[in-house]
């Protein structure tokens, strides 16, 4: 038999056990129409997170919440820069930034826990843009909240996803069309869930930067100010606030009514084509990421939605003009022109 | 299986890894446990320490580990984190070793990058997961496992 200790000399082993009872500071998140219980040891996380206390955005939640439970510990090194590493087996999800921080999503219970650096804690750029939108993604299809990779714009109430394979411009569009008077939901995710009991939907952004590819700097001279960098998923862009940058409304949810898939083309001008509600569904399902058989309940709920958003108006839009040119189309064919 | 046959895995859909193929499936005994192993690399289940088991897979106590091969993890085995929370246990030895255990469900999940040989393998991974899964079944307190290193509990007094 195998002896139980191990033959190897590393350095040393951190231990850290999350209890209830040492992480005495609570709080409620509401994000993207997700309801989060936050429990931790640290003030400082209560204040990078501090954001998300309101509830008021999100009147009509529905699904259950979710627990995080965060440890704080001055004996954890923080590396930076370091690579996010995301690794999942059936109901479970790891993630670690760097050598010591390490944080786990159980999807089956609903419950994620994490152990970080005091550094980490104070860091409110992490958790807003990588660590609370990560959570929403991994787990909102948990509790009714699907992910649609999507970017989503307002107009009076009214909100307008655009779908579009990535690299389909998306992002650059979502910016002109905030230029020409709509609010910014989200440019790239946005989270659709059930609004209460009601048979109408929720359609939520989390405020992230805006992320935008190199070449978008040839359509905004706003841009020139910037330098790309690498992002969370290893791609060189812009990321950047899109209200201090291009003084964009920013709204935190809308309702779906318009759902355009983005084309690009060779040919200049830009045409609306009817797209079925079956072709919009089908779009959506093949893109979305596959969930484990343990999550059987998650999945139908996630169907159904995506049943639900597609039952709205749908248009291909092929466009070989600029962003600024298919923003004004848009922006006239919204406006019934 | 050798480290030339181990190919990476790549779907846009599939970022986290959790579909990666783990076609091999065998009952084995280690530290006196009934273990169904489900895998993509045949490697681990090391002769001479995992026994092959002649026992029928649906006992009911069996212990299930899911452990896959990932082939684009370069890189050694680091010390190790342990995160305990109330449902799961969780160890990450650095991107080239990633486990979980679920006591209630008794499975054990595991990522094992592609660099890290037999030997490594045997010497700091498989203690790690026999003592999980001794854990998980509540013949070991967490603190009774060998983990490579010397442990230091955080606390939240240090935070």
């Amino acid at each position: 038999m195998l002896p139980f200790r191990a033959r190897v000399d590393l350095a040393v082993t951190k231990f850290h056990s999350i209890e209830p009872d040492v992480l005495l500071l609570h709080a409620e998140l509401f994000l993207a129409g997700m309801h989060c219980r936050l429990a931790t040891n640290s003030k400082e996380i209560l204040s990078s997170v501090s954001r998300w206390f309101s509830g008021s955005r999100y009147p009509n939640r529905s699904g259950p919440p979710v627990d995080l439970q965060i440890l704080v510990d001055s004996s954890i090194s923080r590396d930076r820069p370091a690579k996010a590493h995301f690794r999942g087996m059936r109901h479970v999800v790891f993630a670690s930034f760097g050598a010591e921080e390490v944080f786990v999503f159980d999807l089956l219970r609903r419950h994620a826990v994490g152990a970080v650096s005091r550094a980490t804690a104070n860091d409110s750029s992490f958790w807003n843009t990588q660590l609370l939108p990560i959570m929403v993604g991994v787990m909102g299809t948990t509790v009714g909240v699907v992910p649609l990779h999507s970017a989503c714009l307002d107009r009076d109430g009214k909100g307008l996803l655009i779908a579009g394979l990535s690299g389909a411009g998306k992002s650059t569009l979502s910016v002109a069309l905030a230029q020409r008077g709509f609010s910014l939901v989200s440019d790239d995710w946005t989270y659709v869930s059930q609004d209460g009991e009601k048979d109408e939907l929720i359609a939520s952004g989390l405020s992230a930067p805006v992320k935008l590819l190199p070449d978008a700097a040839r359509y905004f001279c706003e841009l020139q100010a910037f330098t790309p960098k690498e992002s969370l998923n290893g791609e060189l862009a812009f990321e950047v606030d899109a209200t201090e940058v291009f003084r964009s409304a920013v709204k935190h949810i809308s309702r779906p009514h318009w759902l355009m898939f983005l084309e690009r083309d060779s040919q200049p001008g830009c045409d609306f084509i009817p797209y079925s509600a079956k072709d919009a569904r089908a779009f959506y399902e093949r893109s979305a990421e596959r969930l484990p058989e343990e999550l059987p309940e998650a999945a139908a709920k996630r169907s159904e939605i995506i049943r639900t958003v597609t039952n709205r108006e749908c248009f291909r839009v092929r466009s070989g003009e600029s962003p600024q040119s298919t923003a004004e189309a848009i922006d006239r064919f919204c406006s019934g022109d | 299986m050798s480290l030339a046959e181990r190919t990476p895995y790549n779907h846009p859909l599939d970022v986290l890894r959790r579909f990666m193929p783990s076609p091999l499936e065998a009952l084995i005994e280690f530290e006196k446990e009934l273990i169904l192993v489900e895998t993509n690399d045949s490697s681990f289940l090391v002769p001479g320490i995992l026994r092959e088991s002649q026992a029928h897979s649906q006992a009911s106590q069996t212990f299930k580990w899911k452990l896959l091969r990932d082939a684009d993890v370069l890189g050694k085995i680091a010390e190790a984190t342990i995160i305990v929370s109330e449902s799961l246990v969780v160890v990450s030895m650095g991107p080239a070793c990633l486990a979980g255990v679920d006591p209630e469900r008794k499975e054990l999940l595991a990522f094992v990058g592609g660099t890290v040989d037999t030997q490594e393998y045997q010497d700091s991974v498989l203690p790690v997961l026999g003592g999980l899964t001794q854990f998980a079944m509540g013949k070991k307190h967490m603190m009774d496992i060998s983990f490579p290193g010397d442990i230091v509990r955080g606390t939240a007094h240090n935070a």
